[in-house]
């Protein structure tokens, strides 16, 4: 894990630098009073003249000293900016996680159950009508009707805006990002679910099972899900990193100040401190993850056994 | 039973959700104003400010926030004029506070600050706090440090009194903004503390939270928290006595990163005042919203297109004045910009009282164009394109920012009536940060032109864009010797007098005189001039923009209804 994670930082210190220009051109462009000769003094000031080696060294020995260093946008320490960027997206995600869930499970289960009946029609419907709606689309849709016609959400923003929030006010600023958020795990996962749940119902153990007289509760419960839920472990497992980064479209209609906005800030800004110690973090966090679904395949399907 | 489970599911998700959709009250701050709470003025930019140092700002976002906290020694005020904020009065020659010795070159200013002033934490300030931030300033360390900043040292009189000595003849001691007053007492240990630290001094000193994110200030507000990627809560600054004590309670600086968003904030209610953020489209679509109202601020930001002047076809001053005769400026700013921004006829806007109302005006005509072209040789081929004796084709690619809605609007205008005449033109969108590193810069590497902005200041000094050798900046490469346009001696000649003459009408007229040269020439395309579009709601009072002026420059003169 070490190795990978080891290439993956030179990857994309490689890369940030690749990319064309820094924050001073565009200072350069737009200030007249901004002379070359003071452009070349910051760039020297940052180590921007340095080569990439060198800049690449001098930020993988801090890391090693445990210290991320300082932020160009937000001179602050990058220590002290991820725990609340992170905390906020986790609410966000982890919200929309359990939403999706909660709702995605029961229905691709009932619709599975309940095949071509007027529901399974009406949320097949609903289902495609997530996948295809654009996030960004469907967000401002939600604005113009909860905020602008009805003045019932605010349009956006951190519940941080209204001093001393309380678990409602907080609620309020959430409900629609959240949504919007969910939309289309919800509907993915609903179509995961019901077409998992259609593959096992026609087995011959969920027939067995009916054949001892158990229950029709007791069969989809303890014989048909447990198995359809096989396919959606890995789904779910693998999109826990996706839930750290964040939702760049999201955070961004909404002003929620999470990891998505985060990280596109500090690509645009080339803020590498911060580019770095998240993409570390993500690189971390993906292998982690690929692990952890592999071990609970073992606890889900007993027929995988490490040895 | 189980038929109905999902249905009562869905019954209290939903008893959940409008649960929480209690009604809103018309804005964050407005919520709490209704209770009769702080009255909080809501301000919203698209963009974070990098730091609230008064001596660190570089975009506007930052200059914007901090003029709620920050005042300075001379500023601009909602008449575009300085005046003097901390000082007694403008230096002039007329009080002797402006000195100028012709002979040595060098001059004096001497100013008097206002007695009995005081920073955020009660201590008064003085002409030491002056004398500090030039001491920050003239440190190579510096962050902006310039061997160039014409100021050379400042002299203490006495606690109210400086004399700043020049080291040349500097035509706008009374416009200069560059020189800052920062609390000695505060910021000189820390500024020894960064230094000794070793490393970076300038970077060890900004990364202190008192330095870049919570500083210590003179103006009416002062920073209360600052939650990154949402916004900045500035309060009351108790020991204010620059100005009259503010009506308003706080603001809530807010960051807002999609235009859409923020413009959907501004027509619910929720922002009070947004200055230069949203599009002209964007504001057009207010009229739904009666309680907003659009403003439309000229400013002087020149629209233009930078072209490939050392090589042909472009190095020839008719091809130029031809593809300028092809564009129906007039028609593009009614049909983009619902004739708000104007063509630009000359680098100094027609409001100003340098501009020059007789200089060659490039009226849409493309016969006159045609004319030009075959002058300079080119005329329309079998396919009705134009091209040299040699049949190579007269090819003028555009290069603009790629994601810029309004650019490339332009862009393909620009290109449409071109190829109606016979020129052979293609668009191409680059991001901003290609555009302004290797496409126009370090050296230029561009064909044709390339469409972007200028911003220019009051003053009107040409010598850093117009005269070859200057920084003028950066496109340099573009106006290299051998060029005509560079090597117009009566421009230098003029530039010359210009920085020498410290009468202003007669400077004026030097001005006039060069645009006329300027216009013949056109070592850029001129455009449009661009005005900047704020948003405020009714509810506020009392805001005054300006082009030069910051925007909460007279912030406690604003009220909240």
């Amino acid at each position: 894990m070490i190795p990978t994670v080891f290439i993956i930082t030179v990857a994309v210190f490689w890369m940030l630098k690749l990319a064309p220009g820094d924050p001073l051109d565009l200072l350069l462009a737009g200030n007249p009073d901004m002379s070359p000769e003071q452009v070349a003094h910051i760039k020297r000031l940052y180590g921007y003249d340095r080569p990439i080696y060198e800049q690449y060294g001098r930020w993988l020995l801090q890391v090693a000293q445990g210290n991320l260093g300082y932020s160009r946008i937000y001179h602050r320490p990058v220590t002290s900016i991820l725990p609340d960027r992170l905390w906020n997206t986790l609410i966000l995600t982890g919200l929309s996680l359990v939403l999706s869930l909660l709702v995605a499970i029961p229905i691709g289960i009932y619709t599975a159950l309940r095949q071509y009946s007027i529901l399974d029609y009406l949320f097949s419907f609903l289902a495609f009508f997530g996948i295809a709606m654009p996030v960004f689309w469907f967000g401002l849709i939600l604005i113009l009707i909860f905020s602008v016609q009805l003045q019932w959400l605010p349009p956006g923003g951190h519940y941080s805006l209204e001093q001393g929030a309380g678990f409602f006010t907080a609620t309020r600023y959430m409900v629609m990002p959240v949504l919007v958020l969910s939309l289309f795990s919800m509907a993915s996962w609903m179509r995961y679910m019901r077409s998992g749940m259609l593959e096992v119902i026609h087995e011959d153990y969920v027939r067995t099972a009916r054949a001892k007289g158990l229950a029709e509760s007791m069969v989809i419960i303890r014989h048909a899900l447990k198995n359809a839920l096989i396919p959606m472990v890995t789904l779910i497992a693998l999109s826990i990193p996706g839930l750290i980064s964040g939702a760049v479209l999201t955070e961004t209609i909404f002003s929620w100040p999470g990891m998505g906005r985060l990280i596109y800030d500090s690509l645009i800004n080339n803020d590498f401190n911060i580019a770095m110690a998240v993409f570390l973090i993500f690189a971390l966090l993906v292998a982690l993850f690929n692990l952890a679904a592999d071990l609970l395949y073992a606890f889900v399907d007993p027929r995988v056994v490490y040895t | 039973m189980k038929r109905y489970s999902i249905a009562v599911f869905f019954f209290i998700f939903g008893l959940a959700i409008t649960g929480c959709a209690a009604p809103m009250a018309p804005a964050d701050g407005a919520m709490e104003m209704e209770e009769a709470g702080p009255k909080v003025l809501v301000v919203a930019s698209s963009q974070e400010p990098e730091n609230l140092f008064i001596m660190w700002g570089s975009t506007r976002t930052g200059s914007d926030a901090m003029s709620f906290m920050w005042r300075k020694p001379i500023a601009f005020n909602g008449d575009n004029q300085p005046f003097a904020e901390i000082l007694e009065a403008l230096p002039s020659q007329e009080d002797g506070t402006w000195v100028v010795d012709e002979e040595a070159g060098t001059m004096e200013v001497t100013y008097k600050l206002r007695q009995g002033l005081k920073w955020a934490d009660g201590e008064e300030i003085t002409a030491d706090d002056l004398a500090f931030a030039f001491e920050i300033y003239s440190d190579p360390d510096y962050i902006y440090y310039s061997e160039s900043f014409p100021v050379k040292s400042i002299e203490v009189v006495d606690d109210y009194t400086a004399i700043l000595h020049y080291g040349q003849i500097n035509l706008f001691p009374e416009q200069e903004v560059r020189t800052h007053i920062i609390p000695e007492h505060f910021y000189r240990p820390l500024w020894e503390e960064a230094k000794a630290k070793g490393g970076n001094p300038w970077e060890n000193f900004g990364n202190i939270e008192e330095v870049s994110i919570k500083p210590l200030v003179n103006g009416p507000f002062q920073v209360a928290e600052w939650v990154p990627g949402s916004h900045i809560r500035m309060v009351r600054n108790p020991h204010f006595n620059i100005g009259p004590a503010p009506k308003i309670d706080e603001v809530l600086y807010r960051i807002i990163p999609d235009l859409n968003s923020l413009s959907v904030s501004v027509a619910s209610g929720q922002v009070h005042l947004t200055d230069g953020w949203l599009s002209l489209e964007q504001a057009a679509s207010m009229d739904s919203a009666p309680e907003v109202d659009p403003i439309f601020v000229p400013a002087l930001w020149l629209e233009h297109a930078t072209i490939q002047i050392n090589r042909p076809p472009l190095n020839d001053k008719r091809v130029r004045q031809a593809m300028l005769h092809a564009v129906d400026r007039e028609a593009i700013n009614e049909a983009l910009f619902k004739g708000q921004q104007p063509p630009a006829h000359s680098w100094i806007n027609s409001a100003h009282p340098a501009y020059n109302p007789n200089v060659p005006v490039y009226h849409y005509d493309p016969e006159r164009a045609l004319e030009l072209l075959a002058e300079a040789g080119y005329t329309p081929n079998a396919n009705g394109q134009l091209a040299d004796g040699d049949g190579n084709l007269l090819e003028i690619p555009i290069t603009t920012i790629a994601g810029d809605r309004t650019r490339e609007q332009v862009a393909a205008l620009i290109q449409a009536q071109w190829q109606e005449i016979g020129i052979t033109s293609e668009v191409n969108p680059v991001s901003a940060r290609l555009l302004f590193s290797e496409t126009l810069f370090d050296p230029p590497n561009f064909e044709g032109i390339a469409i972007w902005r200028w911003v220019f200041n009051a003053k009107v000094e040409p010598r850093s864009w117009w005269y070859p050798g200057q920084p003028a900046a950066t496109l340099d490469q573009l106006f290299a010797e051998g060029n005509p346009w560079a090597e117009n001696e009566r421009n230098k000649e003029l530039i010359d007098m210009i920085d020498a003459e410290l009468d202003q009408e007669k400077r004026y007229a030097l001005l006039q005189e060069q645009q006329i040269i300027w216009a013949e020439e056109l070592p850029v395309l001129p455009i449009y001039w661009h005005v900047r579009v704020a948003t405020v709601n009714t509810a506020l009072q009392g805001y005054q923009p300006a082009d030069q002026a910051m925007v909460g420059w007279n912030v406690e003169e604003w009220g909240l209804e």
